[in-house]
């Protein structure tokens, strides 16, 4: 019997507008991110420049964060991106003070050698006491004038050039302060710490941050093992599976709640659901094969594009010699996207089930801008995976960075695939009380 | 007139009270989610344009659904009052709100210490609104469906956060680069938007 | 203006199906039953009157006036669909008050008028209940109420009394007939009994076409001499029943007493008797399907 029910919610998919809505949009999304296949950049030796990458060396990290620490209290302005939307903090007297304490305590100078420090640095002559802004005017990060990465002067004509975004974003435009010997790191984070509490949370100092504060020039050794790595390590495939990913997550995150929140409302729009309950089957077999039936489509159309671009990653290891993993996506797309497709598909019949209104669209929508705005706040769209419905990893490669962070990751989507089977569970509790007349949705609960 | 207020009367209480509250709700809870103090112009922009400007799909997009039920709709359709009126009455009360709002918020953040064209950014977001709600009126109207009501001016939102390659005249988010003609487009695009909705849900009848 | 209405050539398609052929019916005051079977077009044929639906030939005039005139027809015309619903949320006061207002009637109108009506209706000790709390035979009335609130020439009611048990329904019938002493009202019902007790004059539609219209007298007598009573035994009564339309049938241990339609006396033992509405409707069926 629940066969027969699974593959009946199958075929009525098939009738329903707001599948092929679905299956247009996820479409039009994969092609306008994704169009083309592009193919990974093999670095050439003897470059000018190899762009730069965050630091990963921990007094790297401190010498940068005290420079960023030193800069911000020179102008008195601190941002945090608590969720992902800017803030802009100026300290009071007092916690100026103890910035000032902290920062002559890690590098040995006093404020007034900051000072002096700084102007020196960004050889100002402006009066900085006509405010941060004409400082940040004159000498911010928009003035400052690096030796970039510049393929058009580059020897070889026979290089393509292409320019390493992350370069471009994460020009660190303060100096590194050094940390003074015997500085440990725990020490160092847990007074971070605490000035990031002094800002209001989710500043440049937070722990999770702090990495971002240093930057470290790459090397064509660098750059060469990641070439590498992606193509014996990750197999070409699950590099381009992990991009794939995070594409697809932003739009798995919300769009499955519109196939589960249509579904759930249809009963109750055709008055059908009277009828349905007092028949013989489970409450559950109802729930569950509605349930799988939405998931089986949510996920084909991503199974199908995941499937074109193996294709190409085949054809392209191929011309390379290397032997590309040919289940990578299909094992990204059940590992990495389904909890977030379940999740959106399981908010979508819980709220719909318990309330009989399409009040589950607000619900995953609201969950979804916070999952983003708070991707953005991170300040990374690399990993930092933490309890985000949706994992970003906005780059092809970087398999040792990813490897690292990979147990986050797993974490993260068993967390979520829990998440996604108690809303089911919860669904089919609420079904099975609506059935024996025991739950009513409270607005339409008749008056005495 | 008097007929008009009548049926607002009653959109009010038994239709439009619960939108009200979740977009009151949605706006209030606005702290928790975004930055509302002290936020410089492209910053202010940011709160209206991907925040605020929401509260037109949750104002604007159901008015079709107390007719969602086709016995009081052909019941309804029969009496003398158009059904025609009777949802711009609705539109027009929803819109009223939605002015009242947006206003009411865009005000909370002036004098939450940001600095920002008040009555430049006002019209911009309302605009966005509008857009974003006339959106939805058109999807439910041709697919009397309040489900793709809500999910194309929600798909449409989620996709300007890619950027404004494709979308030019009609991104949502150009006050953050301090550029407001797109908001006239999206102005003239949701009263085309509304019209379409309205017009084929009287054709559909 | 004459209390009327005038169909010619009514058709009504709906892509390939017509779902009304060349109907031409003349309608006047007092209680007009539309009879058929499921599909026949009573409720598209309702619709078209109550300006819901376009016609796609013909003429209609209510009253003098083209149905084309949708607000003038709809001032003219009182509709009660078959589910009759409203807001739930809505105490039956109200729901009137509120379609009063969509009826384009004054406030001082309707406050005269709501309480007379819920009144007429027996639901005046129910002003202020949810109309989600109603039973069905209370919403039924509240709808009926509605209907006349605007004090229409014309009332059209679509199977108005499926549904509700046989007190409820005897109390609707006599109300709609009070209703009817200056109005047209059409009733179109599945239920013949509905027909006998109140309507003078009837429509039978199949298949989109008008079958019969005219008088129930004329109706009866269509089917005069064509309905006959038996009493067969058990063993015969799958045959009869294959071979002859049985209107009735009662069994008891040993035999069966049958009512059945024939053109002529269908065996011995059978004998001649009195049609009634729904003999006469059934024979009126059979004929039609010969025809056909």
């Amino acid at each position: 019997m629940f066969l027969s029910l699974f593959w009946k919610e199958c075929r009525q998919l098939l009738r329903s507008i707001t599948f092929y809505l679905y299956l247009v949009i996820l479409v039009l999304f994969y092609f306008s991110q994704l169009s083309t296949f592009t193919p990974l950049v093999k670095p050439q030796p003897g470059m000018k420049s190899y762009g730069a990458d965050y630091a990963v060396d921990k007094k790297d990290i401190m010498d940068g964060t005290l420079g960023k620490l030193a800069y911000c209290f020179y102008t008195n302005s601190y941002t945090a991106y608590p969720m992902g939307f800017y803030k802009s903090v100026k300290l009071d007297e007092d916690e100026a003070a103890r910035v000032a304490e902290i920062i002559e305590k890690d590098t040995g100078m006093d404020k007034n050698e900051i000072t002096q420090f700084m102007q020196k640095y960004f050889n100002a002559e402006a009066d900085v006491n006509e405010g941060p802004e004409v400082f940040t005017e004159n000498y911010g990060p928009d003035n400052y004038d690096m030796e970039s990465y510049d393929p058009e002067n580059f020897d070889d004509e026979s290089y393509e050039a292409q320019p390493s975004d992350d370069f471009e974003r994460r020009m660190q435009f303060w100096p590194d302060i050094p940390a003074v010997e015997g500085l440990t790191y725990d020490e160092f984070e847990k007074q971070m710490k605490e000035i990031d509490g002094l800002i209001g949370g989710g500043s440049d100092f937070a722990p999770s941050r702090l990495y971002m504060n240093a930057e470290k020039e790459l090397t064509f050794e660098d750059l060469q093992k990641e070439y590498e790595d992606t193509l014996y390590k990750d197999k070409i495939s699950n590099a381009y599976a992990r991009e794939f990913c995070d594409y697809l997550g932003l739009m798995l995150a919300i769009l499955p709640v519109f196939l589960s929140a249509t579904r759930a409302l249809r009963d109750r729009r055709a008055k059908a659901a009277e009828v349905i309950y007092a028949r013989k089957v489970s409450s559950a077999a109802v729930i569950l094969s509605r349930y799988l039936a939405t998931l089986l489509f949510a996920l084909l159309p991503v199974i199908v594009l995941g499937a074109m671009v193996t294709v190409q990653c085949i054809y392209y290891g191929r011309g390379l010699g290397v032997d590309v993993d040919a289940f990578a996506f299909l094992k990204h797309i059940f590992g990495w996207l389904m909890p977030t497709a379940m999740t959106a598909l399981s908010v979508g019949f819980f709220f719909t089930e318990l309330t009989d209104s399409p009040i589950a669209v607000l619900v995953q929508g609201i969950w979804w801008m916070a999952s983003n705005f708070m991707a953005f706040g991170k300040g990374t769209l690399e990993g930092s995976f933490g309890l985000n419905l949706i994992p970003r990893w906005n780059t092809c490669g970087k398999y040792e960075k990813f490897t690292e962070q990979l147990p986050d990751l797993i974490t993260n989507r068993i967390f979520y695939a829990a998440i996604a089977l108690l809303l089911l569970a919860g669904t089919i509790i609420v079904y099975e009380l609506k059935r024996k007349g025991k739950w009513e949705v409270p607005w339409k609960r008749a008056s005495k | 007139m008097e007929t008009c207020v009548e049926i607002g009367k009653v959109n009010l209480k038994y239709h439009l009270s619960r939108h009200l509250l979740i977009a009151a709700a949605f706006l209030v809870m606005s702290p928790l989610l975004i930055s509302v103090r002290n936020l410089e112009p492209a910053q202010t922009a940011q709160s209206l344009e991907m925040y605020a400007a929401l509260i037109g799909i949750i104002l604007l997009v159901p008015i079709f659904l107390p007719d969602q039920d086709k016995n009081i709709r052909d019941l309804t359709a029969a009496k003398y009052t158009p059904a025609l009126k009777v949802q711009m009455v609705r539109l027009a009360e929803s819109f009223i709100f939605l002015v009242l709002l947006l206003g009411a918020f865009t005000l909370y953040l002036k004098t939450g210490g940001c600095e920002f064209p008040v009555l430049e950014m006002y019209a911009g977001v309302l605009s966005e609104a509008f857009f974003l709600g006339g959106l939805g009126i058109a999807a439910y109207g041709l697919s009397d469906n309040v489900i793709i009501g809500y999910m194309i001016p929600i798909v449409y939102y989620a996709t300007n956060f890619s950027g404004d390659k494709y979308l030019k005249n009609f991104y949502l988010f150009s006050m953050m680069q301090d550029r407001y003609e797109p908001k006239i487009w999206l102005a003239c695009a949701g009263v085309v938007l509304i019209c379409a909705g309205l017009g084929v849900r009287q054709i559909k009848r | 203006m004459s209390t009327e209405i005038v169909i010619q050539n009514l058709d009504k398609t709906y892509g390939k199906k017509q779902a009304l052929k060349n109907v031409n019916l003349t309608i006047g005051s007092g209680m007009f039953g539309l009879l058929g079977p499921n599909g026949a077009g009573k409720t598209t044929l309702m619709k078209i009157l109550s300006t819901l639906l376009p016609k796609t030939g013909g003429e209609v005039r209510i009253c003098g006036t083209d149905i084309g005139h949708s607000r003038e027809i709809r001032k003219m015309t009182g509709y009660l669909p078959q589910d009759f619903s409203m807001y739930g949320n809505m105490s039956s006061y109200e729901a009137m008050d509120y379609l009063g207002v969509l009826s384009g009637l004054p406030k001082s109108v309707r406050k005269e008028r709501i309480p007379d009506l819920l009144e007429k209706v027996n639901l005046q000790n129910n002003k202020r209940t949810k109309v989600k709390a109603m039973s069905g035979g209370m919403r039924r009335r509240l709808g009926i109420a509605q209907a006349i609130l605007h004090d229409p020439k014309v009332l059209i009611v679509d199977e108005p009394t499926a549904g509700l048990d046989p007190e409820e329904r005897v109390r609707f019938r006599n109300l709609l007939c009070e209703i009817a002493e200056d109005r047209i009202v059409i009733l179109s019902t599945h239920i013949v009994g509905d027909i006998e007790a109140t309507c003078e004059n009837i429509g039978i539609l199949n298949e989109g076409r008008l079958i019969y219209r005219g008088s129930v007298e004329g109706l009866l007598g269509e089917a005069y001499g064509k309905i006959y009573t038996a009493r067969v035994s058990k063993k015969e009564l799958p045959r009869i029943k294959e071979e002859y339309i049985v209107t009735g049938m009662m069994v008891s241990a040993a035999h069966a007493d049958v009512r059945l339609v024939s053109e002529k006396l269908p065996f011995q033992g059978a004998a001649l008797c009195e049609a009634n509405v729904e003999d006469a409707y059934m024979y009126l069926m059979q004929k039609e399907r010969r025809v056909r």
